[in-house]
């Protein structure tokens, strides 16, 4: 079979990640990206992409693991490069804390992250209203520029990228060889996926430069996580909301929340408020489909669903969807030559 | 009685502060004024990038690890106030680096989370094979200063801009006790062969996404006489000059190129960041802080002179437990002249 043709539809973090690792892994390919939205209008660009792992609940822990392990990997080695800055991947300091003691006390991902450790009972002072926490250093993506520097890397190899709304991946059989579905919380329209359903957040974007350190409690609700040019204030989880309008009362709940954790972002500037559907799920869809119609067939790796911790484990579940993408051709290459015969 | 500070950085500011907090309120008739020909930001302070941590190997001064230990709480206290921001006082994590293991520093129980650097870490600073993480506060003084001034424009302290050639001058024009807060040019008012410049050198840059301070250290070149990267509210600060004896507050091609590439080294991301600014100026480096009182004869009368000065690169880190302790003495001087009744305890 000359040159595979390989349809990517979605473009958020999920979709350019997986681009890359099908680049990567079969580089004679010919992978395109497809999406109705490219940064800075994805829900990977309202998320403050901290790495830290969110349980999916239908996936074993060791998995979830070596997907945060090779994503965490990934992105420490260019956070050490000269490209971070451009990259938008940074080392970040801080606190996770509880009010009461948390189910685990060493999250799986502990010995992931860097100095994870429990804070001491001067670091806990500044936080009147918690007993318990968590020091640790990780890293933060931050987007557009993640995803912007995933696009220059994809074009620098080739890689096409068009704005295009796919109702049906069934379109697709025509040009492509094999696809595959990034398409986050779209699959829900996309394939039908009733498992797959949106979490709400609203985030606000603040001018607060003099906070270095992210703080979150750990009850996932109440965060702040400083990036580039802004931080990050959030937020919020309604799960089966739909609503893409930032809501002015949860704006003052999320801010006033923040500001008892941090009191000086009283100070903060510029808020701009965001909203995004966290496409969540039991766990990932990182599977193979065959779609078949009248004996055409169309092998399709679906991987979404990640929920609020697609940042985390981006760069393992893309891999593992490259991995798919070789199964799926290496099986239509056999098909192939075995119809030669 | 009218007491003049002479020196306006952080050191002078907040003595002057100090002073006029403890006793104005028990003694309305004190009158403290301030002299200097440099205001902030043209300051020695306000190009220190503002980081509050000592010299990691002390001599032993047990006054100054109390007055680091001081500051930093006192300092501590302010964070979750709203004069924090305005104060330029926020917290900050970072990394000591070092080329061997080497012991913990006398400051390791004030800062927040004082740890060793584990061997992943590690890895992000090839050359280094030892180090210490922790969280500590940046005070930066083109904020602090401000907020200082206002406080003791507040509080009716008057402020002057003039160059004073000698205490007697000042004491001439009735003044009762001088506060000697003139830093790195105390020699010009009283010769002191301790006090030495140590002059440094530091690049000023657009480098957002840096959250952490790094400061690497080399026991043959010196404190400060190797790279370090400090993160501001503005901008960031690459520095790692440190000249003993070097008088010139010239910014130098040399020290420059120093800077940037050991920096760059450390973190090879800074060769993006865009240069605002260079700064030169001189740490007043002392082998102790001269912090004690000195009786001056003029004519037939005899004034004070609390000399506070000599704070090398840790001014910031240890400048309130100074004011304090010149206030402690400033007490002792209204004692005996039984105008300010039994000393008062420290606040």
């Amino acid at each position: 079979m000359a040159a595979p043709k390989v349809a990517v539809v979605g473009a958020g973090v999920i979709g350019l990640s997986t681009a890359l690792c099908i680049v990567e892994t079969c580089p004679s390919c010919s992978v395109t990206v497809l999406a109705d939205q490219f940064s800075p209008n994805t829900t990977s660009d309202v998320a403050a992409a901290m790495l830290i792992p969110h349980t999916c609940p239908g996936t074993p822990v060791h998995v979830q693991k070596q997907w945060f392990k090779e994503t965490f990997t990934y992105l420490f080695a260019i956070s050490n490069s000269a490209e971070a800055s451009e990259a938008g991947i940074h080392l970040i300091s801080g606190w996770q804390v509880f009010k009461n003691a948390p189910k685990e006390e060493l999250p799986f991902w502990s010995d992931v992250v860097l100095g994870f450790r429990p804070m001491s009972k001067a670091e806990l002072q500044k936080f009147p209203q918690h007993r318990f926490g968590q020091a640790f250093t990780t890293l933060k993506c931050d987007c557009p520029p993640y995803l912007l520097w995933l696009e220059k890397r994809l074009k620098a190899t080739g890689v096409q990228m068009y704005t295009r709304k796919v109702a049906d991946l069934w379109d697709l059989h025509g040009e492509y060889n094999v696809v595959v579905n990034c398409a986050g919380i779209g699959a829900h329209q996309l394939v039908g996926d009733e498992k797959l359903f949106p979490v709400r957040g609203q985030v606000l974007k603040v001018h607060a430069p003099w906070v270095k350190n992210f703080i979150r409690d750990g009850d996932g609700l109440t965060y702040i996580y400083p990036g580039i040019q802004r931080v990050t204030l959030g937020g919020t989880r309604e799960k089966g909301s739909w609503s893409l309008s930032p809501d002015p009362g949860t704006t003052k709940d999320i801010f006033d929340r923040c500001c008892s954790l941090e009191p000086s972002l009283r100070g903060a500037q510029d808020i701009t408020v965001k909203v995004g559907l966290r496409p969540s799920r039991q766990c990932v869809r990182l599977q193979k489909e065959v779609l078949r119609q009248g004996g055409v067939k169309l092998p399709v790796v679906h991987n979404y669903g990640h929920g609020a911790g697609g940042f985390s484990i981006h760069r393992g579940t893309a891999k593992e969807a490259a991995r798919l993408v070789a199964e799926c051709i290496a099986a239509l290459q056999g098909f192939s030559s075995r119809a030669k015969l | 009685m009218r007491v003049a500070v002479i020196g306006a950085g952080v050191i002078g500011l907040s003595t002057a502060l100090c002073i006029h907090e403890q006793y104005h309120g028990l003694m309305p008739s004190l009158d403290v004024e301030v002299y200097a020909d440099r205001y902030t930001p043209h300051t020695t302070s306000d190009g220190a990038a503002g980081l509050w941590q000592p010299y990691v190997s002390d001599h032993g001064n047990l006054r100054e690890i109390l007055w680091n230990k001081e500051t930093f709480d006192y300092l501590l206290g302010f964070l979750g106030s709203p004069a924090a921001k305005e104060m330029g006082l926020f917290l900050i994590s970072g990394y000591n680096l070092f080329r061997q293991p080497v012991p913990d520093p006398s400051w390791k129980n004030i800062v927040l989370g004082f740890r060793n650097l584990t061997p992943k870490e590690l890895e992000l600073f090839p050359g280094y094979s030892y180090g210490w993480f922790n969280t500590a506060l940046m005070l930066e003084c083109q904020s602090y200063l401000p907020w200082l001034t206002n406080r003791l424009t507040q509080r009716g302290v008057k402020f002057f801009h003039r160059k004073v050639e000698s205490f007697q001058e000042v004491f001439a024009q009735g003044v009762d006790v001088v506060i000697n807060c003139t830093g790195m040019r105390a020699g010009e008012l009283q010769p002191d062969p301790e006090l030495q410049p140590g002059r440094g050198q530091i690049i000023k840059v657009l480098a957002p996404w840096v959250k952490h301070f790094i400061i690497t250290h080399n026991t043959e070149s010196g404190i400060y006489n190797s790279p370090y990267i400090i993160p501001g509210s503005e901008f960031t600060v690459l520095g790692g000059i440190n000249q003993r004896g070097n008088w010139s507050e010239e910014n130098s091609v040399q020290d420059r190129r120093t800077i940037w590439e050991n920096c760059c080294g450390l973190l090879p991301a800074l060769h993006k960041a865009k240069i605002l600014q260079e700064w030169s100026g001189l740490r007043p480096t002392r082998p102790r802080v001269r912090l004690e009182r000195e009786t001056i004869h003029h004519g037939h009368l005899q004034a004070e002179v609390i000399h506070n000065y000599g704070h090398g690169g840790f001014g910031i880190t240890i400048h309130w437990g100074c004011a304090m302790a010149a206030a402690e003495l400033f007490g002792s001087i209204l004692q005996e002249r039984q105008l300010g009744g039994p000393p008062q305890p420290r606040l």
